[in-house]
């Protein structure tokens, strides 16, 4: 129980480029070889919709660079059948007819940028990183939680529920008379939950509780 | 600075919610304020993002309404001033421009909307309605 910390290798993000102007597609997809970025271009929504729900790559081991204006379903209407989809990857939209409201739909639903071509290359590549980094965080945020709710899960529904009274802050004393149970039963239940969820202290065990449970 | 409204020693105005708005147009202050008292909120009013910062929030403070275009210190920067306090207040901003720059940097900003000039005042009124219901 020791050495549980995850030795997860994330592998190589890719970026997704959705526009309907194969200039553009070109343009983007040399620019981001030309940095080292690993990248998919598709002309048009349907095409990178579908192969993302036939899961033809990791589904949020990366980001999206989507065009507005496209055939069939625009960009704005893709970011949202995503969201539905449950995709985590950051939106980045990169548009040619950009107007205020378009903009603050699609920065509401989420996006993390709004880039109106023409654009300087270094603007996208920064948004690209920063959005990486983001989904990076997000991805281990996402991996402490699992592993976290995997070890909660482990434990025994007494187990359960002396760890909620101790995280709420109750004594052991207290827990006890509350459970009708002796003061040495509940500190054994307790020393098997800190091994089950590998900890070594309370605050530790607090910590760990909050890290994993849903925040807003 | 302050509108008639603030000074009402009705004790029942001590429990209104309050929405702040930084703009530099009378006429638009003055009309907003008179609308949402309507709807029994109090508004204070500012001409700049110094007056705003200068005053003391309540904790009735339900909404900032707030123009990019103010002297010395932008709307914008001074909702992300706000941010970096680590406050949380529901904020709309207004803009003369219609720059999708200024919004995209608005949304992230964490603005709740950004709503160009001109606009329907009952449209601006319902939002903050919206986010007073909903705090």
């Amino acid at each position: 129980m020791q050495n549980n910390q995850t030795k997860h290798v994330y592998s190589p993000p890719m970026v997704h480029v959705v526009d309907d102007d194969e200039a553009v597609l070109d343009s983007v997809g040399m620019l981001l070889d030309s940095i080292g970025l690993t990248n998919t271009c598709y002309k048009d929504a349907k095409v990178f919709l579908d192969a993302y729900s036939e899961a033809e790559f990791d589904k949020q081991n990366g980001c999206i660079l989507l065009d507005i204006r496209m055939p069939f379903i625009s960009g704005i209407e893709c970011q949202h059948r995503l969201e539905e989809m449950g995709c985590r990857m950051p939106i980045i939209f990169v548009t040619g007819h950009g107007d205020v409201p378009t903009a603050v739909e699609a920065m509401k639903s989420g996006a993390v940028e709004f880039i109106q071509k023409p654009f300087r290359e270094q603007v996208l590549i920064d948004s690209i990183q920063k959005a990486l980094q983001a989904n990076l965080k997000d991805q281990k945020q996402l991996e402490i939680i699992k592993t976290t709710q995997a070890k909660l899960a482990s434990l025994t529904s007494r187990e359960t529920q002396i760890l909620e009274a101790v995280v709420s802050g109750k004594a052991n004393k207290v827990i006890a008379i509350d459970l009708h149970l002796s003061q040495r039963t509940i500190e054994i239940h307790r020393a098997h939950v800190m091994e089950k969820m590998g900890v070594k202290s309370l605050a530790e065990l607090v910590k760990v509780v909050i890290d994993a449970s849903p925040t807003d | 600075m302050f509108t008639g409204s603030l000074m009402v020693s009705n004790i029942k105005a001590l429990e209104k919610p309050i929405v702040y708005i930084v703009d530099g147009d009378h006429k638009l202050l003055d009309s907003l304020s008179k609308l949402l008292c309507l709807h029994d909120v109090i508004v204070e009013e500012f001409e700049s993002a110094e007056d705003f910062l200068n005053t003391k929030l309540r904790t009735r403070a339900a909404c900032l309404i707030v123009e990019v275009n103010l002297p010395n210190m932008d709307g914008i920067e001074l909702l992300e001033h706000i941010n970096s306090l680590g406050l949380r207040l529901p904020t709309i901003v207004l803009s003369s421009s219609s720059d999708v720059s200024e919004a995209v940097r608005a949304m992230q900003a964490d603005a709740i909307d950004f709503i160009e000039k001109p606009f329907l005042v009952n449209t601006l009124i319902e939002k903050v309605l919206h986010v007073i219901e909903q705090a």
